[in-house]
């Protein structure tokens, strides 16, 4: 057998991890790729019914619908790789008999199908959205797509370290699930920062997502600003857990694979 | 070459460090077969990962520049949900193979495993068998310096095990294997060297018979060691393994209590199929020896008792089951009629020579 490059064992490793996870998740049930669409699409039209029905008249020039799309769609994708990279480990650890197999390529590899699948349902909705007249386009394109990878490159550093500490501590796992549904609506997703009173304000800027959600928004729609995104807050969120996560991911692989 | 030096492993159960390797250091010579011993619990399947480089030693280092299978025969890789096509293109892939050579593995598996339509669709609707035709298949499929096999070459029904076993060893003729098993005769056939592991210590042998030896030894002293006073009624059984009882004997080889009591007070060769020899501790130990005598006549139920005709059988069955009102052309009748079942006794009859 000839040598490989440790880099072509990786690539060829998460692209089979990859294509292994598109096949179970949408391959035997068709409904996968309806349910990437279906599950935001259904937040958005339960908000802004309940917006509709509360007479609720704030945020005047934004296109509600969208506003909410925005961010479902991106919060969607960090909760998602969050919970899937904390089982990553062992939903792969069959795949670990097979030496070429790391358990991190198992975490790349579901961080490139997030991704992927929310690239494809923002297109279809941005889609979607011009199809029925709604005001879709971004106001600043290139600080949304930065906000994005951002968002991206910050679950991917948080999940890795998730990820490892799960792996050690069971109830860890248990603990993120639980802070699901409340980080949902700390997250400003159904509202700006701007429109909450200032001691709230200065409350929900603690957790780093809703500085992403903020950039998103900000640059997207006309009237909104970015005035209260940290961005060295996002930098220290970024970096941190990722170095910290992959520090102690190398210390303790083995570890890992043994278990 | 595998070279270990300082190896040591140990488990954490409860608080308390179970030693697998304590401190070794050992050389596996180039170009040797390796069959590796050991008494349930001692490590033999963590070893046998630890050299393919799965698992990891909790000090010491294990270096080599050969290339390893994973644990053949395992059918813990697959997916469930995708097909058997899907599970065989995703280990090509990983092992990074290009398009062309994909095909020629996968119409390879395809045909050593021989599961027809099945080979579309979902694992999870395989039986057993079937999985491990497939996954049996596809470690053949791969070139490697060394296959590593855990206790899986009794794996399918007897038609593929021959082929199995007649694939294995044409394929280890152009790499080596190192083998975890309990069946002497699987290690005696296709292993040249052999290693025992016993409480934390690696015993190497340059010939396997010799470790063969070395087990049934161990497993004799710990036997002993164990209950302290010799009991006497621990039965052990020639492919090395020790059972308090004979219950428990005849429950795990699937027999009745009567036939490992026919088989003790023999003493001498016995009346299993299999040709297994028990006798219990205190009696003088008889050599192993073959059922050999037989002839056209002889037949084995499926209880496992062998007898030289027909009417030896009746005899026998009529002295153990009195109230079962059994006539004496009761087996000799049953042998006549196309099943050859018995349904009063519950027992299959079949001619020995159907098996050689």
């Amino acid at each position: 057998m000839t040598k490989r490059t440790s880099l072509s064992i990786f690539s060829s490793v998460v692209f089979a991890l990859f294509l292994r996870e598109v096949q179970t998740r949408f391959g035997t049930k068709r409904l996968g790729y309806f349910w990437a669409i279906l599950d935001p699409l259904s937040k958005i039209i339960v908000f802004s019914l309940v917006k509709a029905a509360l007479m609720d008249r704030s945020m005047p020039g934004v296109d509600y619908p969208v506003f909410l799309a925005t961010g479902f769609l991106t919060f969607g994708f960090f909760q998602a790789f969050m919970n899937g990279s904390m089982n990553s480990f062992d939903a792969n650890r069959a795949l670990f008999v097979y030496k070429q197999v790391k358990p991190i390529d198992a975490i790349v590899s579901r961080f490139c199908l997030e991704f992927l699948v929310m690239s494809v349902a923002i297109m279809v909705f941005v889609g979607f959205g011009m199809y029925i007249g709604l005001d879709v386009l971004p106001k600043d394109l290139s600080m949304v797509l930065l906000a994005v990878l951002w968002l991206g490159v910050f679950a991917f550093g948080v999940g890795v370290l998730f990820a490892v500490l799960a792996s050690f501590y069971e109830t860890f796992a248990k603990v993120i699930g639980f802070l699901g549904t409340p980080l949902f609506f700390l997250s400003g997703l159904l509202y700006t920062v701007e429109s909450l009173p200032p001691v709230a304000r200065e409350i929900v800027l603690y957790n780093p997502v809703i500085h992403f959600i903020e950039m998103i928004h900000g640059n997207y729609f006309l009237v909104l600003d970015t005035q209260y995104v940290d961005y060295q807050y996002m930098m220290y969120w970024t970096i941190i857990p990722l170095f910290v996560g992959l520090y102690f991911y190398i210390k303790s692989e083995k570890k890992i694979l043994a278990s | 070459m595998i070279k270990l030096a300082n190896v040591t492993k140990y488990f954490k159960t409860d608080g308390e460090k179970k030693y697998i390797l304590k401190n070794v250091s050992f050389t596996l010579p180039e170009g040797v077969n390796l069959g590796i011993l050991g008494r349930n619990g001692a490590g033999k399947s963590t070893f046998l990962r630890m050299l393919g480089g799965i698992d990891f030693p909790s000090s010491g280092t294990i270096t080599s520049d050969k290339s390893f299978s994973w644990p053949m025969g395992l059918a813990g890789g697959f997916q469930g949900s995708m097909t058997g096509r899907q599970n065989v293109k995703f280990v090509c892939r990983i092992y990074g193979k290009n398009e062309e050579e994909i095909t020629s593995i996968i119409s390879y598996v395809q045909e050593f495993a021989e599961i027809g339509e099945y080979f579309d669709m979902p694992i999870k609707l395989y039986s057993s068998g079937m999985k491990s035709r497939l996954s049996f298949g596809l470690s053949l499929a791969f070139e490697f310096d060394y296959l590593i096999i855990d206790e899986t070459l009794s794996v399918g029904d007897e038609n593929f095990k021959k082929k199995a076993t007649a694939a294995l060893k044409k394929k280890i003729e152009s790499c080596n294997v190192l083998l975890v098993s309990h069946s002497m005769g699987t290690l005696k056939e296709i292993c040249d060297v052999g290693v025992v592991l016993h409480e934390g210590v690696l015993h190497y042998f340059n010939k396997i018979e010799d470790a063969i030896g070395y087990y049934h030894t161990i497993n004799m002293q710990t036997s002993v060691q164990k209950n302290n006073v010799v009991q006497s009624s621990a039965v052990y059984c020639d492919d090395g393994r020790v059972f308090d009882d004979i219950n428990a004997a005849a429950m795990f080889y699937k027999m009745r209590p009567f036939s490992i009591i026919q088989a003790l007070e023999k003493n001498n060769g016995s009346h299993m199929f299999l040709k297994k020899v028990f006798y219990k501790d205190g009696h003088p130990k008889p050599l192993f020896q073959k059922w050999q005598h037989f002839d056209d006549a002889t037949i084995i139920g499926s209880d496992g008792v062998i007898f030289e005709n027909a009417e030896e059988a009746t005899s026998f069955y009529r002295e153990r089951f009195i109230n079962k009102k059994i006539d004496e052309d009761h087996i000799a009748n049953v042998l006549l009629t196309e099943e050859k079942f018995s349904a009063l006794l519950r027992v299959k009859f079949y001619y020995l020579s159907e098996f050689q």
